[in-house]
């Protein structure tokens, strides 16, 4: 492209960074207002519902009009830095900015101990969640790390949130390991860069082919697997999350469960399907075996855990086994689209479902802790009706029992693994569904119906004065049975999504610039 | 149109093209020694190191050269042809920025750490993750 040429005005729908800037400003509002608790979680929860409007707007337009770009400064892409959003990315960034809203207005609500208020907290969330939807919308790689590296120091902050000697210590294992996770991405960054001169996505997409050194890009792609697959928790590098997502208190965990893992699932499909599909680097079966892996080590754990708390921790890696099986599935070309609808609406059923998931753990260990301390020998199935037949709920959600939204997601997953004619792994696929099934059954029984104890990880974490289901916490899971119950419309938007990640040439234009 | 200088056409090897990536490759060695090291604040230092050698690895993706400064002429509107690679010490300082920020805080962790817990050993670190109980009577039991 000449720059001769790119003297015309390119159209810059400001909506592609809405969300982005809404969430950034507030979290510098919020540090300024660090000294008056009620303006912060005001201001907190207004600049959510606004990012989370913007969001909306974002996602209505990209569905119904096609991939947006806003390339930053004018600068003509691929020179600016482009943040380019077609409808997956929308569609994620929607489901994450909803999710977060919900978590924070159920947190500002909830009466237990577990959410004390750091004065730097709602700043830190807002951080978060900016990072979170800036990985999402961007269309440049190295705009992808420092995004990944924003959501780092947020998460950092929000670990040691409550000063507890255990929360230092997950701190300490989760921010090595994910720093490292980061500094390898920089790493194969560089190197395609130093490959091929261009960061911008779309630009990569199109001229991968084209590069040098064509032997060097496996090696590259290997590498940000590598990386990816560590932000993500694939096996063998997932072991930092059982040992620090269940250190910081109820909202923060649940934050870190339904957002973080998911953009590196993200990230991955990003590589797989457009800057790395000229140049396929991996084959079906190894990434496949690599989601197994994940799938059985994660039931493993679960399976073994001793500590309801780090037990949630080996759910959420479930859910990215699952994930990775899903991209692998879509390696295969005949499979392509529908795994991506799987993915895609596993990963919306993952967000909603793991938070509320984490959240209600939270409030039923809390209640337990309680009713043990108390030296109660009833169990909490019978003194929380209400409570327990929601979290019962969550967890035949969480393995896939119909008539709930996790089915569909696994039912599409298996579908897409038929049609890609991989059997082994979805053989693999069902014994891992199996086995979550008995350990979350499990868990739900020993924490629910037999008589409350101490559990390990869980002394002194909180004596709820109240136990109430809060406004936020009702929308999250009435949303979570909408999807599961009405699962068209996800379903087809997934689709949609789905489709246009197989064929980006409209999202190459847009980020290009060119009129559609 | 590329963002930066495209490759050059083959040019004689350089003695900076064979020191440059073994220095890399030496620091990237020693972080990896030191952050598999026990204690955290060798680990810190690894991580110092480990910048230290992604920085100057994303330098030398910019290639190594003789080149002039990247100006561009008044009546021109690209750079001559043989200037250097304007775009690299963007990313570099980025990088930068962005672990000197996160090594502050890695630092002040492994202070508030390593006093929460008495010791500045990794490995004798447990409260995250505790050591198998074998014959423990706790609230998971089966």
């Amino acid at each position: 492209m000449n720059v001769e040429s790119a003297g015309m005005v390119l159209a810059q729908p400001w909506i592609v960074i809405a969300p982005l800037v809404t969430t950034l400003c507030g979290a510098t509002l919020c540090v300024m207002a660090s000294r008056a608790e009620r303006l912060r979680n005001l201001l907190l929860i207004v600049t959510l519902l606004l990012a989370t409007m913007a969001s909306w707007r974002l996602a209505v337009d990209v569905i119904m009009g096609g991939s947006m770009a806003m390339t930053m400064g004018n600068w003509p892409p691929p020179f600016g830095i482009s943040f380019s959003v077609d409808a997956a990315a929308a569609l994620l960034n929607m489901t994450a900015m909803l999710t977060t809203t919900l978590i924070v207005v159920h947190k500002l609500r909830d009466t237990t101990m577990l959410s004390r208020n750091h004065p730097l907290m709602p700043a830190l969330i807002l951080i978060l969640i900016s990072g979170v939807s800036g990985a999402f919308l961007t269309g440049d790689i190295f705009n992808l790390y420092v995004w990944l590296e924003v959501i780092l120091i947020a998460a950092f902050g929000l670990l040691v949130c409550g000063g507890r000697a255990l929360q230092l210590d997950g701190a300490i294992k989760y921010a090595f390991l994910n720093l490292l996770a980061t500094t390898l991405f920089l790493i194969a960054t560089a190197l395609l860069y130093g490959v091929g001169g261009t960061l911008n996505m779309a630009d990569l997409h199109e001229r991968i082919g084209t590069f040098p050194n064509q032997g060097i890009l496996p090696v590259i792609g290997l590498l940000y697997v590598v990386a990816v697959g560590m932000k993500a928790a694939l096996f063998p590098l997932f072991f930092w999350l059982p040992a620090s997502y269940h250190t910081p208190y109820g909202a923060v965990a649940a934050l870190f469960a339904a957002l973080l893992t998911k953009v590196g699932i993200y990230i991955l499909l990003r590589l797989l399907t457009l800057i790395f599909a000229p140049v396929p680097f991996i084959d079906m079966w190894a990434l496949g075996l690599v989601g197994l892996a994940t799938l059985f080590g994660a039931v493993t754990g679960m399976l073994a855990e001793r500590n309801p708390r780090r037990f949630l921790g080996w759910t959420v890696i479930s859910g990215v086994g699952m994930l990775t099986l899903g991209l692998a599935f879509s390696l295969d070309d005949a499979a392509s689209g529908i795994a991506l609808q799987a993915v895609l609406y596993y990963m919306i059923h993952a967000m909603l479902g793991l938070a509320v998931f984490y959240l209600l753990a939270e409030m039923v260990l809390a209640l337990r802790d309680r009713a043990a301390r108390q030296g109660e020998t009833e169990a909490l199935w019978a003194t929380h009706p209400l409570l327990s037949g929601l979290f019962m709920t969550t967890l035949a959600v969480m393995a896939g029992i119909p008539p709930f939204s996790g089915f569909w997601a696994k039912l599409l997953l298996l579908q897409a693994g038929l049609v890609a004619s991989a059997y082994g792994l979805v053989v693999g696929l069902l014994i891992g569904s199996v086995l979550m099934l008995i350990a979350l059954g499990r868990f739900g029984v020993t924490i629910l119906m037999e008589p409350p104890r101490q559990d390990e990880g869980c002394e002194g974490v909180a004596l709820p004065s109240r136990c109430r289901l809060t406004p936020g916490l009702a929308l999250l899971f009435g949303l979570l049975m909408v999807i599961g119950f009405l699962p068209n419309m996800p379903m087809q938007l997934s689709e949609i999504a789905a489709l246009q990640i197989l064929n980006p040439a409209a999202y190459v234009a847009a980020t290009q610039g060119v009129a559609p | 149109m590329m963002r930066g200088r495209a490759p050059s056409d083959e040019k004689d090897i350089d003695s900076m093209d064979i020191a440059w990536p073994l220095l890399v490759a030496i620091l990237f060695a020693v972080s990896a020694y030191m952050l598999l090291g026990g204690s955290l604040p060798r680990m810190l230092l690894g991580l110092i190191v480990l910048s230290n050698a992604t920085h100057l690895l994303i330098f030398a993706t910019g290639r190594l050269s003789r080149g002039g400064a990247p100006i561009i002429a008044d009546d021109a509107v690209t750079p001559a042809l043989g200037t250097a690679n304007a775009l690299p010490q963007a990313l570099i300082l980025t990088a930068i920025v962005i672990s000197f920020a996160l090594f502050a805080f890695m630092l002040v962790l492994v202070r508030q750490a390593s006093h929460a817990m008495k010791t500045d050993d990794s490995d004798a670190m447990r409260l995250a993750e505790p050591e198998s109980m074998v014959d423990g009577d706790d609230g998971m039991a089966s």
